[in-house]
């Protein structure tokens, strides 16, 4: 909207996109708008209402775009498909736009015979029309228009082909009176629509109320409570559908659409040459979803990826590569290579570094050169004066701030850039994860593995419908935690949503690869290892809350569970790159923005006394605040008020723990050092970090998701409990290993009483449900 | 027979969906609907994947087991 007279020429046009999950909607969403919205290889990725606004100067076209959750029909399953339908109803959009999967057409068409009962304009978008092709299968477009009563449009959303034919052909049909159409609204359920539709008032949903009534839609049948007895009487007097399907109204409906689309439009995908008998993806998936071997393939490629992703030692080439082969690399090779010697024992400097530590490496050079820390040596010369002299210039800004005032080198250097690059040196081993499951994700592998993952998530009492929303929460809690709606029952979506934090995030990470690296020096851990080990660790957790979650609800049974398996493709880099850009964004926003302000106020905190006087940091009002609670943290092993810092100040962003470290010690081996923590007291500190509650951000997202403040009050709760009690746990068992019997002990007892629990509850529940 | 005990690879016909309203209703929305054909193309002790109308649908064993279908006569193909 540059000027006014644009505004005036072109009316604007609302238009919702309607159409089955994964059948490209928000692909062709994004290609409208120019949005970037994450598109992935599964049902159920878009879980909320979206909006961009399509121009086309020259044919004076502008068209809001809202981009709807996928769903299968009017008749809602889960949260995000009731979104869908409420919408759709609402009367907001001025034209619909049916995107239809041409290789799927008979299940999409199901979705497009209910929505012509709603008397809107409507135009069908024919999407993957190319695809569609490639199989050797024709369609005849104007055949199906002419059929459904409505435009219908080929396109490729994905290679953006027909989109201005399509927005042209949506103008036109802005305000056209379109007449509803029922296909099944002969036969057997004429009468009864109908008679139905007598009862009901004028409207553009008159024909789709009636027809939805007579299958006993459950909200409808609530917004007409008060003819509901006239409706049962005109549904009892179908003697052929009492009959033929038992009574059963839903079943007939869903029944004779079937019906009807195969007759009607049966004959109008055309072969031209055989069909294969298995398909690619057919034969693929008789080896990933196989029932021994799948879940063997699955943490294999994991393994993988976090091989790729963290390991120091790629592909183990140092088994082969002699030691001592790169002790005498320069800076650059020092890139690539490990080139730690230790001559004595002739070993190391025969490491390759993995794609992602290389990276990680490249940033941290750079933030040598822009920040390295001024190094000056004091020495006493012969006439007893100290001296200083500078051993080493620094980088860029200690250069350029060396004859500042200290205060000025120190929020410059101590604070801003020590906080904001500390987070940024984890960003790019952050973004190659990312950037591998987002890969397996788009090729449509991760819907497999829900699948193969159910029958062990049952045995925690979820069903593999959590896994993709746990996954999502490995890159970030907030998108995890929203994904949950896909998932049907209740309580697994509570469940869900309170082991999410759980799932180490990507903000979470720097603060494993910081402590790794210092246990690695003082008591030679593999940091490989130590990393994995976080996260196994946050795992476990899971796993056992996930248990005492489904005891205490007394829950027996399976929950069903539902999904369709995309086709594989191979993964589309433009829609890999824009997620991972998207969240690169993210990141360097945050370390820019709150990051950045943070550490300011940090450093302020940690170098002045409450009378405004720099002093050092033992008397400083951090020191003296976070020391009112030392004794809290004792039991956990870090009772020094820098931990205490650095994990409160993480509930504004996860990256906080380590750029507070940075602030507070200078380094984080520093850290370690000073505060005279031990070894246990450092696991524990972790393990702290990645059970507590989550950041803001992630707390906000389970409220909404909640809708209640008590159940987040709860969910706070359980994080800190959770934390507390796993962190004193490794703390004690670290320190007097003989306390694992009194633990052992403790959680069998806890156990116990939470299986009595369920079964006082199940013998209640005995007569209402006993459903295996 | 129940979904899981047919034959993998062949074609079954979908004769009852035994489960409780909400979850047919989706079985029916996603094209398992009783009189359809569907083939079974995975059983993982009872976990299932079956292709119905040019589409994959994965359900665990909660769900196959209500579904029940019968073989088709040879002629019928």
């Amino acid at each position: 909207m540059k000027n006014k007279n644009d505004v005036a020429s072109a009316p604007v046009i609302k238009l919702a996109l309607a159409g089955n999950p994964n059948c490209g909607k928000t692909t062709l969403f994004n290609a409208l708008t120019g949005a970037t919205a994450h598109v992935g290889n599964w049902s159920g990725v878009t879980v909320e209402k979206l909006e961009g606004t399509y121009r086309d100067k020259k044919n004076d076209i502008r068209i809001d775009i809202v981009d709807l959750p996928g769903i299968y029909s009017l008749s809602p399953y889960s949260p995000e498909e009731i979104i869908s339908r409420d919408y759709l109803l609402s009367g907001d959009a001025d034209v619909i736009l049916n995107i239809v999967d041409a290789t799927n057409l008979e299940r999409n068409l199901y979705l497009t015979t209910q929505l012509i009962e709603i008397g809107m304009p409507i135009v069908v978008a024919l999407n993957m029309v190319d695809c569609l092709k490639a199989n050797g299968e024709r369609i005849d477009t104007q055949a199906l228009s002419g059929k459904l009563g409505v435009p219908v449009v080929e396109i490729s959303a994905l290679k953006q082909k027909g989109l201005k034919e399509l927005m042209q052909t949506v103008k036109a049909q802005r305000g056209v009176q379109r007449a509803a159409i029922s296909l099944i609204a002969a036969g057997m359920l004429k009468d009864s629509i109908d008679e139905i539709m007598l009862l009901l008032g004028e409207s553009d949903q008159r024909l789709f109320e009636s027809v939805k009534l007579v299958e006993g839609d459950k909200a409808l049948l609530q917004k007409y409570a008060s003819i509901s007895k006239r409706i049962e009487q005109i549904k009892n007097k179908n003697q052929q559908v009492q009959e033929k399907f038992n009574g059963d109204f839903e079943r007939c409906v869903a029944s004779l659409r079937y019906d009807c689309i195969n007759n009607k439009f049966g004959n109008i995908v055309t072969r031209e040459s055989d069909k294969p008998a298995q398909s690619k993806s057919d034969k693929a998936d008789k080896i990933l979803t196989h029932k021994i071997w799948g879940i063997p393939i699955f943490l294999a490629i994991i393994f993988a990826v976090f091989h790729i992703t963290f390991s120091g030692n790629f592909l183990y080439l140092s088994l082969v590569i002699p030691n001592g082969s790169f002790k005498d690399a320069n800076d650059v090779a020092a890139l690539f290579v490990d080139t730690e010697y230790d001559e004595e024992q002739n070993t190391g400097a025969d490491r390759l570094k993995s794609p992602g530590v290389f990276l990680q490496g490249l940033v941290e050079a750079f933030s040598d050169i822009v920040n390295g820390e001024r190094v000056v040596e004091e020495s006493v010369d012969a006439e007893g004066n100290v001296v200083e002299s500078v051993v080493d210039e620094g980088g860029w800004i200690p250069r350029l701030l060396k004859d500042a005032p200290d205060w000025a080198y120190g929020i410059v250097c101590d604070g801003i850039l020590a906080g904001v690059f500390g987070v940024l040196t984890f960003v790019p081993q952050i973004m190659v994860l990312f950037v591998f499951l987002t890969i397996l994700e788009d090729t449509g592998y991760m819907a497999r593995v829900a699948f193969i993952m159910d029958r062990a998530f049952r045995k925690i009492g979820l069903s593999g419908k959590s896994f993709m929303p746990l996954l999502m929460c490995f890159g970030c809690a907030v998108p995890g935690i929203m994904a949950t709606r896909t998932i049907e029952n209740d309580r697994e979506r509570r469940s869900t949503i309170l082991l999410a934090p759980f799932f180490s995030c990507g903000a979470k990470s720097p603060i494993w690869y910081a402590f790794a690296a210092v246990l690695a020096s003082t008591v030679g851990w593999n940091a490989e290892l130590t990393v994995f080990g976080v996260y196994l660790i946050g795992i476990l957790v899971a796993m056992i809350a996930a248990l005492i979650l489904k005891k205490l609800s007394g829950q027996k049974g399976v929950t069903p569970f539902i999904m369709e398996l995309p086709a594989y493709h191979t993964p589309q880099f433009k829609s890999v790159g824009i997620h991972i850009w998207h969240k690169l964004k993210h990141y360097l926003f945050r370390a820019g923005t709150v990051i950045a302000a943070s550490t300011i106020v940090l450093w302020y905190l940690r170098n002045f006394n409450f009378a405004f006087r720099m002093v050092g940091d033992s008397e400083s009002i951090l020191a003296v605040v976070g020391g009112w609670f030392e004794w809290l943290f004792v039991p956990l092993g870090f009772g020094d008020w820098r931990y205490i810092v650095a994990a409160v100040t993480g509930l504004i962003a996860k990256e906080e723990v380590v750029s507070s470290i940075e602030v507070l010690a200078g380094s984080v081996e520093n850290f370690v050092s000073v505060s005279g923590v031990s070894t246990a007291g450092v696991i524990s500190f972790m393990a702290f970090n990645l059970l507590t509650v989550p950041c803001m951000a992630a707390v906000g997202a389970a409220a909404g998701e909640f809708g209640s403040a008590k159940k987040t009050a709860l969910a706070i709760l359980f994080w800190i409990l959770t934390s507390y009690l796993v962190s004193m746990i490794i703390y004690l068992v670290g320190t007097y290993w003989w306390t694992a019997f009194i633990f052992a002990a403790l959680i069998a007892a806890i156990l116990l009483t939470a299986h009595i629990i369920e079964k006082k509850k199940f013998k209640n529940k005995a007569e209402v449900k006993v459903d295996d | 027979m129940i979904i899981s005990q047919a034959p993998i690879g062949a074609e079954v016909r979908v004769i009852e969906i035994n489960t409780d309203e909400k979850t047919r209703n989706r079985l029916q929305n996603i094209g398992i609907i009783a009189g359809c054909d569907v083939v079974l193309l995975q059983n993982n002790f009872g976990d299932v994947i079956v292709k119905v109308k040019d589409c994959r649908i994965a359900l665990n064993k909660g769900v196959a087991k209500y579904v029940t279908v019968e073989a088709k006569d040879e002629k019928q193909k």
